[in-house]
């Protein structure tokens, strides 16, 4: 039924998740520049961080440039966290919802991988292949609990922005360049 | 009818056996350090040897693999209900875990700064918490950011690097391409069946995904002694039963001496560990290995009735006529065992009880059941008439070697005094059955988790639980200053995590009242892009710390947050705690109120000294007896003389090559030289003090001569073992008999009855 709904949707749009999953997956450089703004409820002023992601034999890299150079390795459901004076800190990403709901949203974004997000989210895809807009609302468990909805915009195969609306009133936008 | 009843009696006796073997299967067979410690240990004792060793094992693995191979091996072990945690390098603790931390920080873990509450200290931790949440891990600290303005999780965090489990700041040390583990298990140390289960699946996952894993820990340590162990003595039985076989078939050329001759054996055995086991409740497992080794000269009691046996001469006429020359020699043999199983050491009172109890069951089944059993033919006589025929002939040589049996034990005993080398050996590192790999291993695995080493400890007393606590918090801040001025690696003390109830009630009046603690956060948010309300969590939290009032040690909760730390535990004499020492150790002497530094090497080997002097002591009274029983048995001083000076020479000249080559005496020694008594005492008494026949020397020289080939062939292939207590056993008693056999046969029939 609600792949029906999800192919409704998107055909009436004329551009579906099939195409969208090909075309994530047919993209030729899986290395992007992002900026990221955090807004927390409890903060009166947003935080920023910059840097780079890439996808390589199913590893999800994340090096943080900005404010303080750090890197994630994402294998599976383990996160790898290296900072700046080099300390290794291991956990599960399922640990902190949000954190969860980044890691399946950017390995489909960079390795294609869409089946993740079918499973975890009804998802929502709007526009056309040169500017669409795919919502993702958790459907059960803790994700839902936490996360009230993970928008992604783009173009092609390329995403240009992706927002984390939490339930706590936390916000995340991050802004994609692709090279 | 007498026909019929040695025909039956063989498959009888083994049929008893082997129920006796059945019932041996029910008794509890103990494995763990009480063999050594003795009854009336102090409070240290008991907590170092017995409770330590009973803790919970924990497995060191080094996975040279991936990342991915070591979450794969760690998952599978995660998965066997034997292993309770598996701790990768850098892994955190579970959340539970950490929000029992979490909400009770003032109380638990290290000291609250001393301006823990002060604007400053706030403005300043509140900064530190703005950069990690602006972090890639930022996600994780948002919901503790606004319940922590003081930083004391962050500080928590930045101790133990993931709350509580790191030591020194610091990961465990890495390696590319290797990944170390601790799997935590719920099994005791001395559960070697478990340990071997573990290894198992630790070695099959590693085998799966391709890789090679490194394992270490006390258990396994037990595992791989006891696995050494048994191949050795399966390869050394072997060949020793193999070279016996050929001894004694070549004697008699009859197979069914080799089962006749280990059946009183046998039913000592049987019998000994039975009593032992209903006298002490249960039976150690060295105990009976000693007890095997010392009731070898059982053997000798159906050679002995299969040579002299005339030919025509009814079995139990033999036993008849021989009975008051064993009984004799089991008498004396008897008297050092009675009189160590009187010992204060468990295990001594073990090995007596139960060398006892089987000499006796041997001495009475050769006597009355085993002549069922012996076999038609008797000893062929040959090679032993040949033999003694050469010596009668030569009594000038015999005379001459005589004086040189007297002349030699004394000049060797003299050399050896004066040689320098050490009589005594009583150092515990010389006992240890781990290999130098397994310790170099051992070693490596413990500095890269930051394990505590085992040689020394910080033991905490106290009159009550309470006061071990106060005593060891103490103790832990003396030791915190020698870590910060370098002279130790680090300490595993439970009191880090959960001090005493009355310092944890002293940290939760110093935090100030709500009210202040808002005015004071007011002034620290002015500049600062938080706003007002967002502490209203740390409130909270400040309202329920102090309504619950000091955390007690017993909450499960902090299991997982003291899994290395042993807590107090009641003793005979108080109660009593330990402090783990994570290497370098640089310091000697540690002596404030209620905590010593202990050095378990020196505090095992004083133990073992104790146990040398007592076992000593012991056998010189039990010998004192033997030879009373000697006297009276040869009626007469000048005979029993007579017969105490074969085991006299064997002794001295035993322990003179010992000391001379180089080898100090241990108490294994001590126990391999009552043996040699017995030996000698029974050669003596079955050759210059038994003769009878028409060729009166010829079967008292045969059966003699075979039982010191047997016990030769047995305790030299003993000697060869890589074990250094079986070595030590097997080349002291091949020397001893060896000595015995020979001054035995050339004192000849000096003093034998006519």
């Amino acid at each position: 039924m609600l792949v029906l709904a999800c192919a409704t949707s998107a055909a009436a749009s004329g551009w579906t998740l099939d195409e969208l999953a090909a075309a994530l997956q047919g993209r030729t450089s899986d290395q992007v520049r992002y900026t990221e703004r955090r807004d927390i409820s409890y903060l009166s002023q947003p935080l920023f961080s910059e840097g780079v992601m890439r996808f390589e034999d199913g590893v999800l890299l994340k090096n943080v440039t900005a404010p303080d150079p750090e890197t994630f390795e994402v294998r599976g459901d383990q996160v790898i966290h290296t900072d700046a004076d080099k300390t290794e800190t291991r956990f599960d990403s399922g640990r902190n919802p949000m954190l969860r709901g980044l890691v399946v949203t950017l390995r489909a974004i960079l390795g294609g991988d869409m089946a993740p997000l079918r499973d975890l989210f009804d998802l929502e895809l709007s526009g056309d292949e040169n500017a669409w807009q795919l919502a993702m609302t958790p459907r059960e468990g803790v994700l839902r609990d936490y996360l009230r909805v993970i928008a992604l915009d783009g173009r092609s195969g390329d995403v240009r922005q992706i927002r984390i609306d939490e339930r706590n009133g936390d916000k995340t936008v991050i802004q994609i360049e692709h090279e | 009818m007498n026909e019929m009843l040695r025909r039956l009696a063989l498959p009888f006796f083994i049929g008893l056996i082997v129920l006796g073997a059945l019932a041996v299967r029910h008794v509890p067979i103990s494995t763990d350090m009480s063999f050594f410690t003795p009854e009336e240990q102090g409070a240290a004792e008991d907590f170092l040897f017995n409770r330590m060793t009973r803790a919970d094992g924990v497995a060191m693995i080094a996975v040279n693999g991936n990342d991915a191979a070591a979450d794969r091996i760690a998952a599978r072990l995660g998965d066997h209900p034997s292993v309770t945690w598996v701790l990768r390098d850098g892994m955190a603790l579970d959340d539970k875990a950490v929000s029992f931390l979490i909400a009770h920080r003032y109380t638990l873990g290290p000291d609250l700064a001393e301006d823990e509450f002060s604007t400053d200290r706030m403005k300043a931790q509140i900064a530190t918490w703005l950069k990690k949440l602006g972090s890639g891990m930022g996600p994780l600290y948002r919901d503790v950011f606004p319940r922590d303005p003081t930083g004391r999780v962050l500080g928590l965090m930045e101790r133990d690097g993931q709350f509580g489990m790191r030591r020194d700041g610091g990961a465990w040390q890495k390696k590319p391409g290797r990944t170390m583990m601790l799997a935590f298990l719920n099994i005791g140390a001395d559960d070697i069946p478990g340990h071997a289960e573990i290894r198992r699946v630790l070695y099959d996952a590693a085998d799966d995904v391709g890789v090679l894993v490194t394992l270490s820990g006390p258990g396994f340590f037990a595992l791989n002694a006891s696995e050494r162990i048994r191949s050795e003595m399966q390869l050394l039985a072997a060949l020793a039963t193999v070279g016996v076989a050929i001894v004694l078939f070549a004697a008699f050329r009859a197979p069914i001496i080799l089962i006749t001759i280990a059946l009183p054996v046998g039913f000592g055995l049987i019998g000994g560990i039975l009593m032992t086991s209903w006298i002490f409740g249960s039976v150690h497992g060295v105990a009976i290995a000693f007890g095997s080794v010392m009731i070898g000269v059982a053997v000798d009691y159906p050679v002995h009735l299969a040579s002299f046996r005339r030919p025509d001469e009814a079995g139990y006429a033999v036993a008849r006529r021989l009975f008051p020359v064993m009984i004799l020699g089991a008498a004396t043999t008897l008297a050092g065992f009675v009189i160590l199983s009187q010992s204060s050491f468990p295990g001594l009172a073990q090995i007596g009880t139960l060398t006892a109890t089987a000499i006796v069951i041997a001495v009475l089944f050769s006597r009355y059941l085993l002549p069922l059993a012996l076999p038609e033919r008797g000893l062929d006589l040959r090679p032993g008439r040949f033999l003694w025929a050469g010596l009668r002939a030569r009594p000038g040589l015999r005379r001459g070697v005589r004086y040189l049996f007297y002349a030699l034990p004394l000049a060797g005993l003299a050399a050896a005094m004066f040689s320098g080398n050490a009589l005594w050996d009583d150092d515990i590192r010389h006992l240890r059955m781990a290999s130098e790999t397994e310790i170099r291993l051992d070693r490596e695995l413990r500095t890269r988790l930051g394990m505590p080493d085992i040689s020394h400890m910080i033991l905490i007393r106290g009159g009550s639980r309470d006061e071990v606590m106060k005593n060891q918090w103490r103790a832990s801040q003396l030791l915190e200053q020698q870590v910060k001025e370098g002279r130790l690696g680090g300490y595993l003390s439970i009191t880090d995590i959960v001090p005493p109830p009355s310092i944890q009630q002293a940290r939760l009046d110093r935090i100030p009242d709500i009210g202040e603690l808002r005015t004071r956060l007011n002034q620290v948010l002015v500049g600062l892009p938080v706003k007002p309300d967002a502490f209203d969590p740390f409130f909270d939290d400040i309202l329920a710390a102090k309504r619950h009032g000091p955390v007690s040690l017993d909450v499960p909760a902090l299991h997982d947050l003291t899994l290395m730390m042993s807590t107090p535990v009641e003793a005979a004499d108080g109660w009593v705690n330990a402090i783990q020492l994570v290497p370098p150790i640089g310091i000697q002497t540690f002596d404030v109120e209620g905590a010593t530094l202990i050095n378990l090497r020196e505090m095992a080997s004083g133990i073992v000294a104790d146990y040398r002097t007592e076992g000593l002591e012991l056998l010189l009274v039990g010998a004192v007896c033997g030879f009373v029983i000697v006297i009276v048995g040869r009626r007469g001083a000048r005979a029993g003389l007579r017969v105490a000076r074969v085991p006299v020479i064997a002794v001295a000249v035993t322990v003179a090559v010992l000391v001379l080559s180089g080898t100090p005496l241990s108490f294994f020694h001590l126990l391999a030289l009552v043996l040699v008594v017995s030996i000698g005492v029974d050669y003596e008494l079955f050759f210059a003090g038994y003769r009878e026949g028409p060729a009166a020397g010829e079967h008292s020289f045969g059966s003699v001569m075979l039982c010191f080939v047997s016990t030769f062939v047995v305790f030299a292939v003993l000697a060869t073992s890589k074990i250094p207590m079986l070595h030590n056993i097997g080349l002291t008693v091949a020397l001893g008999a060896a000595v015995s056999f020979l001054v035995t046969i050339v004192r000849g029939d000096e003093g034998a009855p006519s």
